[in-house]
């Protein structure tokens, strides 16, 4: 039965092609532009790491100045990032299964191949944990451990893009690389990794590439190196900045994301640790504001930050507006197609088809012509996803996190049939009311 | 007029008529929001940043050699660098400058008129520089002097400076008196004396009264690991200044690499939301005008079609060519009114959803009345083949298959 009516549908889409390739291209057009909205937005806000993204929390405490409110947040907040006084005393926590600090320090590379010139880089300065936690997956060797973390050892572990450079996509762990003035031993090679967005840091690179090199994070202390802090950083108060490792120990100085793995049911402990350690702080003389510290899961930490801002929210509204415009011109033009070939329907109806089947059939088509609009539509959506992506400057993305995939396929779909039947219900119920006499008659 | 036959036309196909009517208004709603974002995109990144931006080049140096950690070997550099960028054919200026203007961003920090209560504190973005800035940018002194070879500090750290500061900041800290000669507090403890006030420089920091509060220090000897000019090109000269400035730089030490943008280049990254933003919704507003143009003329042409024996009819009875094509306008211009009504207060809901949820742009007046006559505009164009159609139409028509 479904058969038969899916091949009268066709039929009756290919007896008027000029109209029928219309409507096709009307469904294509108004399910393009809200398919690649949608899709640059799925980019935007996808959960960058599904299977724990509720155990990892963002770790805020508030030292900033009480006089005024810190000025990239939402009111109340504390500041976006933490010092490294603060991550010092943070860490000590034995509460999270893992934790880490995630910092950003430039320094040069001096590759050991000489026909490399040096270049300089900013590199993710890590704990131990990092990698475990983020599941962050290897090619060759690992991380490194707890106790590399404290001495700090001369470790680096390599993204898979710097191996390639630097060893042509060798396994270059136990070879040695110096960055700044001293030579690090390569523990680990990354695989393929590029989490989107880049949720560990979305302060300064969340639609970006993972840096090339992850060290120790106190390997920032060891000043002879020269590693100097990189990316957003917010202070207050005069700490004079006269020996740095001194500035990093004590200036309310505010440069790192901290993060935490910790069961749900294990927050509210931590929170408790926290408040203890911000009063803690507060009898030094530090933490003027009321004890006001954020422990915020990363998917709210994504919204928090607006790693999707707002208004690409709002495009898609209007896309999916423009959309339902496109359903009121298809309504008109398939009403026009089914009435034209009311002739055919009164026959139908002449020869026993119920009002139900003619309806049922009507529909069908709808949906057929939906459906291969939804795949024109799908192309469209690539081709403006491809043509968006090279326009796009670095800073919001590069040119490969926008395309069409099989999400896109999906919304176009969705959106098709959803389209072909909204706009075409009042067409095939007219088309079902067509009297047979009066075809009849006029045969 | 003909409103009669209009209306009676209209009421024998009410389906029809509903569709466009819904249509336009659908159309006029998100048009209108979509103007609205449009022009404050283009407008924020159109406005005047008060800098020579065509003849701008930026040049960011990011050393390695050994001699950089010593602090004179990198002030001298930095006098043999200007000299060498300032002798290049087709350099009308050069400065240090630090970090980029219109980059997006940058560094800022809180400041106050010294002695004021710090809930007098206001934000401003701040730059360091030397005695070129304002040449270099083409910035335009509205009071007192420009920075001195003497206002550079010898020494790093915290010490009272002398600054520049922009009116917009002036006039935030010293409402209504002349900031030439004050002193301001930023976040460390030594206050600066205000020695000029340059008229305008915008730069894009997130949006709100900061953008165009700037503060411009003196700077004081180079970091270690970087460095960052900018050169301003004779009229015409970019390119060629653009050519040379790596050869020069490493020509006067090599040990660094050199990284020369256009300052258009650095601002469209600094706006690069914005010009998605602005791209995404004029692609959206002009596809949307053209499906309902599309949709107004395919009625249109339909009911010409099905009309044509009354046209004849009407035409053989008296009417003239004109009278039919006033019909089709009129009757176009009655529907665009409802549904432009009707889509008006859609606007005005979408508008209060997006601006409240999605950080749209409050709609206005003017601009809501230029959206409604573009929506006419586009309806009379889309109708006009068609009527002109129907207007050729024969009134001989009339007698035949009757």
């Amino acid at each position: 039965m479904l058969l038969y009516y899916l091949r009268l549908a066709a039929k009756s889409a290919l007896a008027t092609p000029a109209l029928t390739a219309l409507t096709v291209g009307a469904i294509a057009l108004g399910v393009a532009v809200p398919t690649a909205l949608i899709s640059i937005y799925e980019v935007f806000s996808r959960d960058p790491i599904p299977a724990k993204s509720d155990r990892l929390f963002n770790v805020r405490v508030d030292n900033w100045d009480p006089d005024s409110q810190f000025f990239d947040v939402r009111p109340g907040d504390p500041p976006k990032q933490i010092a490294y006084r603060d991550l010092r005393g943070l860490i000590s926590s034995e509460l999270p299964r893992h934790r880490t600090g995630v910092g950003g320090a430039g320094v040069f590379v001096f590759p050991e191949d000489e026909k490399i010139r040096p270049y300089r880089t900013i590199v993710t300065l890590a704990h131990a944990d990092f990698f475990p936690m983020f599941e962050v997956p290897f090619r060759y060797g690992g991380g490194w451990s707890r106790a590399d973390d404290e001495r700090p050892a001369r470790v680096v572990v390599l993204s898979e893009e710097a191996n390639e450079r630097l060893y042509g996509g060798a396994d270059s762990v136990g070879r040695r690389i110096r960055l700044g003035t001293e030579s690090f031993t390569i523990v680990g090679v990354l695989d393929r990794y590029r989490p989107v967005p880049m949720y560990y840091d979305v302060i300064n690179n969340s639609m970006g590439k993972p840096r090339q090199f992850f060290v120790p994070f106190d390997t920032i202390r060891e000043t002879a190196i020269g590693l100097g802090v990189a990316g957003d950083t917010d202070s207050w108060g005069n700490f004079p900045f006269t020996d740095p490792v001194a500035f990093l120990d004590n200036a309310e100085f505010n440069w790192i994301q901290y993060w935490v793995e910790l069961p749900p049911e294990r927050v509210a402990d931590y929170e408790s640790f926290l408040s203890s350690y911000a009063a803690s702080q507060r009898q030094l003389g530090r933490f003027p504001k009321p004890d006001n510290h954020r422990v915020t899961p990363l998917m709210e930490w994504m919204s928090v930050r607006e790693v999707a801002p707002p208004a690409t929210r709002g495009l898609v509204v209007i896309s999916l507006l423009f959309l339902a415009v496109c359903c009121l011109n298809l309504t008109g033009l398939l009403l026009g197609k089914f009435l034209a070939r009311s002739g055919v329907l009164g026959v139908h109806r002449a020869l026993g088809a119920p009002r139900s089947s003619i309806f049922l059939q009507r529909l069908l088509e709808c949906e057929l012509i939906g459906a291969a609009g939804g795949l024109v539509g799908l192309l469209l959506a690539a081709g403006g996803l491809a043509l968006l992506g090279r326009s796009l400057p670095p800073g919001i993305g590069s040119p490969d996190l926008f395309g069409a995939n099989g999400f896109s396929l999906g919304v176009a779909l969705a959106l098709a049939l959803a389209a072909g039947l909204v706009s075409g219900i009042y067409p095939a119920w007219r088309a079902c009311r067509i009297p047979p006499a009066i075809q009849l008659k006029l045969q | 007029m003909e409103i009669g036959p209009i209306l009676r036309a209209m009421a024998r196909s009410k389906t029809k008529v509903a569709l466009l009517v819904l249509e336009i208004a659908f159309t006029t709603a998100v048009v209108l929001n979509c103007l609205a974002m449009i022009v404050a995109q283009r407008d924020r990144i159109s406005r005047p940043s008060g800098l020579d931006e065509a003849n701008l080049l930026t040049v960011a140096i990011r050393p390695w050699g050994e001699a950089f950690q010593e602090v004179g070997f990198r002030r001298e550099l930095v006098t043999r660098d200007l000299a060498a960028l300032r002798a290049l054919p087709g350099v009308a200026a050069a400065t240090r400058i630090g970090p980029f203007p219109l980059q997006g961003g940058g560094s800022s920090s809180l400041f106050k008129p010294e002695g004021a209560p710090d809930s007098a504190k206001v934000r401003a973005p701040v730059y360091v520089s030397d005695a070129h800035v304002l040449s270099t940018l083409g910035l335009e002194l509205a009071e007192g002097r420009g920075l001195e070879d003497g206002d550079l500090p010898e020494a790093p750290g915290p010490q009272a400076l002398n600054c520049l500061i922009t009116q917009d900041l002036a006039e935030a800290l010293f409402p209504g008196e002349s900031a030439v000669g004050k002193l301001i507090q930023g976040g460390g403890p030594f206050a600066n004396t205000v020695v000029g006030v340059v008229r305008r420089m915008v730069t894009p920091y997130g949006g709100g009264p900061m953008e165009s509060r700037i503060v411009i220090n003196p700077a004081g000897p180079p970091p270690a690991t970087f460095m960052s000019y900018m050169v301003r090109a004779q009229p015409g000269e970019l390119d060629r200044v653009f050519g040379a400035l790596d050869g020069a730089l490493v020509g006067v030490e090599p040990a660094r690499v050199v990284e020369v943008r256009a300052l258009a280049d650095v601002k469209t990254g600094g706006y690069a939301f914005n010009l998605f933003l602005a791209g995404a919704l004029e692609t959206i507003a002009l596809l949307l005008l053209a499906v309902t143009a599309l949709g107004i003329f395919g009625v249109t042409t339909f009911s010409v079609t099905q009309r044509t024996k009354q046209i004849g009819t009407r035409r053989a009875l008296g009417a003239s060519r004109g009278a039919i094509l006033r019909h089709f306008l009129l009757e176009n211009t009655l529907i665009t009114a409802m549904g432009a009504t009707l889509g008006l207060l859609g606007a005005f809901a979408l508008n209060v959803l997006l601006v409240t949820k999605f950080d749209g742009t409050r709609l206005e007046l003017g601009l809501v009345a230029a959206g409604l006559l573009l929506i006419w505009l586009v309806g009379v164009a889309a109708t006009a083949a068609p009527a002109r159609r129907a207007s050729l139409l024969s009134p001989a028509l009339a007698t035949r298959t009757v």
